[in-house]
């Protein structure tokens, strides 16, 4: 039994040798197949920034990895001078100056081209250099170039987004970074996973907004204007359905713009709302029972107040004359007979109401609060209060103006505006936006009336705005700057909504320093293309919008 | 039994028990030794599976990234060929389009066969000419589309 046992051990210990001979083996592989991946990459890994779509799904914003990062590990470079003749022509550097980089070795690991082409990067692996590693590096991609530049932004190197909803909702589109395992990557314990950036559902139309674009485009080189803006909106939500804005810039490719660019107009950029307050005051002071519609006045050629003399635009007086006409014939005289009629407090109070000289808290970054002096503040006098009785003198933004406007198609209800619809995680759970009431500004029964007084403007006065079978309400604005050769400039504008018996949409068009000076001859063609553009995408039917 | 007998059967014991102690010795040891290996082979396997759960999130990592980019190249492909200037470019291409010289569609609404574009004999129907979405709005708004009217071309 005992030398039976004996006789084993020589068996025993070649088991006992092989066993080991494997581990010793398995050791070794598993220690070249760590370092062979030491230096592929950094110990990060990368979430994937989140997607940006159209209201119907169409891509806006992805990432990409058509980039590459070209990394060198020293420590592997056994000859700085042959290695860098090798990839300075890839590389498009001099191989001297290459080579005096690869051969210090401090830090060890070193970009040597942060956003390499595929060809490159290909030249870079086919060297098979163990020091040399290309790595995909994310970068960012917008479909639609210029034409959504205004809304969606950009990032930029770091993958840091800028303006628009790409810096408005960063903290949803941006995920969390994850960690390789471990220094060797055989450390499971010492992995996390990334967690991907949320995609982001627009409300805006992407067809819609390159029908807005292509018309404002053709408008401003139509009347060598120095820019300009278009807004749609859904009144009831307060959804943004389209903002176009010229000039803009290519997201693509931003670092060939001034920074200036970037800035959306839309909500970025201020200027006198001019005679588009006029039914909002009128609002207000109907409201308050200090007006009715049937209420007349006197127009004269002239009124002075806080100083100054007020004029009609067309530098006549009109007589007795009713509320209709006045705001049909957007008389200045007329208007500040309302604001007086108001007094200072209640006609601040109702354009404060209405959302204006504050920023709506649109879900997108570069929002701006307009200028608008009230009583008790340094900056505001009666010869200010005078100029404020017809738009001039304060500033607003456009989207404030726009959703002023939409509050009197929404039944006096002023919504929140916002333009993502949903976020959808990357594990698929979706979040819609819900759209929420900023204020009641005034009572429902006051907004029609106003509704039906702004449709008698479309149809005496601004017809070209009018659009055959649909009922339309809208007033025109035309406000004066400084030019920037200091002369006089005018900027042009035109906000309605339709059907104006269930309004829908609201658009407002603004062109910036036209050649045609008159709000009626410029912006309410536009208006009416933007309009029916609305119309042929999205329809007129209960749900066409979102 | 003598007394060298007795001896000799005492060194018979004695080298016994050597051998026995032997013999035990070398058991215990290769049984150290047996369970010192096994303790070491699952000492390396485990350590094994470990790093290899490790290396496998690893490429998996890599995996995911390379199909992060095909999705990335596939979305911006879509996106590329669905864009409304692409499509709109590749419709005109196809002959879709508005018709400029179109004088009037004849619909059959439901109460009667009445065409609702007049007909002129320097006119005549062009059916199917109008883009395909036109004509389904055509037809689900108000009856059967029946043909769309073209002014004669001079000469013609």
């Amino acid at each position: 039994m005992n030398a039976r046992r004996l006789d084993r051990l020589p068996i025993l210990l070649g088991i006992f040798v092989f066993a080991m001979t494997g581990i010793a083996a398995r050791v070794v592989q598993l220690s070249s197949m760590s370092v062979s991946t030491v230096a592929a990459s950094g110990d990060l890994i990368h979430p994937q920034r989140g997607a940006i779509w159209d209201r119907l799904g169409r891509l806006l914003a992805t990432e990409t990895y058509d980039r590459y990062e070209i990394i060198v590990d020293k420590v592997h470079v056994e000859d700085p001078d042959t290695l860098a003749a090798s990839i300075a022509p890839a590389l498009g550097e001099l191989a001297a100056d290459l080579a005096l980089r690869l051969a210090n070795p401090d830090p060890r690991w070193e970009t040597l081209e942060r956003f390499a082409l595929p060809d490159v990067a290909a030249a870079i692996t086919a060297l098979e250099s163990p020091a040399l590693t290309a790595r995909q590096n994310p970068s960012r991609a917008y479909s639609y170039g210029a034409d959504m530049a205004h809304v969606v932004g950009f990032v930029d190197l770091d993958l840091v987004g800028h303006f628009g909803v790409e810096e408005g909702h960063a903290e949803s589109l941006r995920g969390l970074e994850g960690r390789r395992p471990g220094r060797f990557r055989t450390d499971p314990a010492s992995y996390i996973p990334p967690y991907d950036g949320a995609d982001v559902v627009l409300t805006l139309d992407a067809e819609l907004q390159l029908a807005c674009m292509g018309a404002l485009e053709r408008i401003v080189d139509e009347q060598d204007a120095t820019g300009g803006t278009v807004l749609v909106l859904d009144p009831t939500t307060g959804a943004i359905l389209a903002s176009a804005s010229t000039p803009g810039y290519d997201p693509n490719n931003y670092s060939a713009y001034d920074v200036e660019r970037f800035t959306d107009p839309a909500i970025g950029s201020i200027y006198p709302p001019g005679s588009i307050v006029k039914p909002l005051t009128l609002a207000a002071a109907f409201d308050a029972g200090l007006l009715a519609p049937g209420s007349t006045y006197n127009d004269e050629v002239e009124v002075r107040m806080g100083g100054i003399a007020i004029v009609n635009p067309d530098r006549l007086g009109h007589g007795p004359t009713t509320m209709q006409e006045m705001l049909t014939l957007s008389l200045n005289v007329g208007a500040s007979h309302v604001a007086r009629t108001l007094g200072a407090d209640r006609f601040y109070g109702a354009l404060r109401a209405f959302g204006l000289g504050r920023t709506t808290g649109v879900d997108l970054a570069g929002e701006v609060d307009g200028i608008m002096p009230v009583p008790g503040e340094a900056d505001w006098d009666e010869e200010r209060f005078a100029f404020n009785t017809f738009g001039q003198g304060f500033s607003t933004t456009p989207l404030q103006m726009a959703v002023a406007i939409a509050a009197l198609a929404n039944e006096g209800r002023r919504m929140r505006p916002y333009i993502v619809a949903s976020r959808i995680s990357s594990s698929g759970e979706a979040v819609a936006t819900k759209p929420q009431l900023a204020a009641q500004v005034v009572t429902p029964a006051t907004a029609r009336t106003i509704t039906l007084m702004l449709e008698g403007v479309v149809q005496d006065r601004a017809t070209a705005a009018a659009i055959p079978g649909i009922r339309v309400a809208g007033k025109t604005g035309t406000s004066e700057i400084a030019g920037a050769d200091g002369e006089n400039a005018t900027i042009a504008t035109f906000a309605g909504y339709f059907p104006a018996e269930a309004p829908r949409y609201v658009v407002l068009v603004k062109i910036d320093q036209p050649d045609d000076t008159s709000g009626s001859h410029v912006a309410a063609p536009l208006f009416r293309e933007v309009a029916e553009a609305t119309i042929r995408v999205l329809g007129i039917g209960v749900g066409a919008a979102p | 039994m003598t007394a060298l007998g007795v001896a000799r059967g005492k060194a018979r014991d004695g080298d016994a028990a050597q051998r026995d102690g032997a013999r035990t010795l070398v058991s215990s040891a290769v049984l150290a030794a047996i369970a010192l290996t096994l303790a070491g082979v699952l000492w390396v396997a485990l350590g094994t599976m470990i790093a290899e759960t490790g290396l496998r999130i690893n490429q998996t990592v890599t995996e995911r990234q390379t199909l992060l980019a095909r999705r990335a190249s596939a979305r911006l492909h879509l996106a590329q060929i669905t864009h409304p200037d692409s499509l709109e470019a590749r419709a005109r291409a196809m002959g879709f389009g508005p018709q400029l010289d179109v004088t009037g569609i004849a619909i059959m609404i439901e109460a009667g066969s009445v065409p609702l574009a007049s007909v002129t004999a320097s006119e005549r129907p062009l059916a199917f000419r109008l883009s395909a979405q036109r004509a389904v709005e055509a037809e689900s708004s108000s009856g059967t589309l029946l043909g769309i009217f073209k002014r004669e071309e001079p000469g013609r």
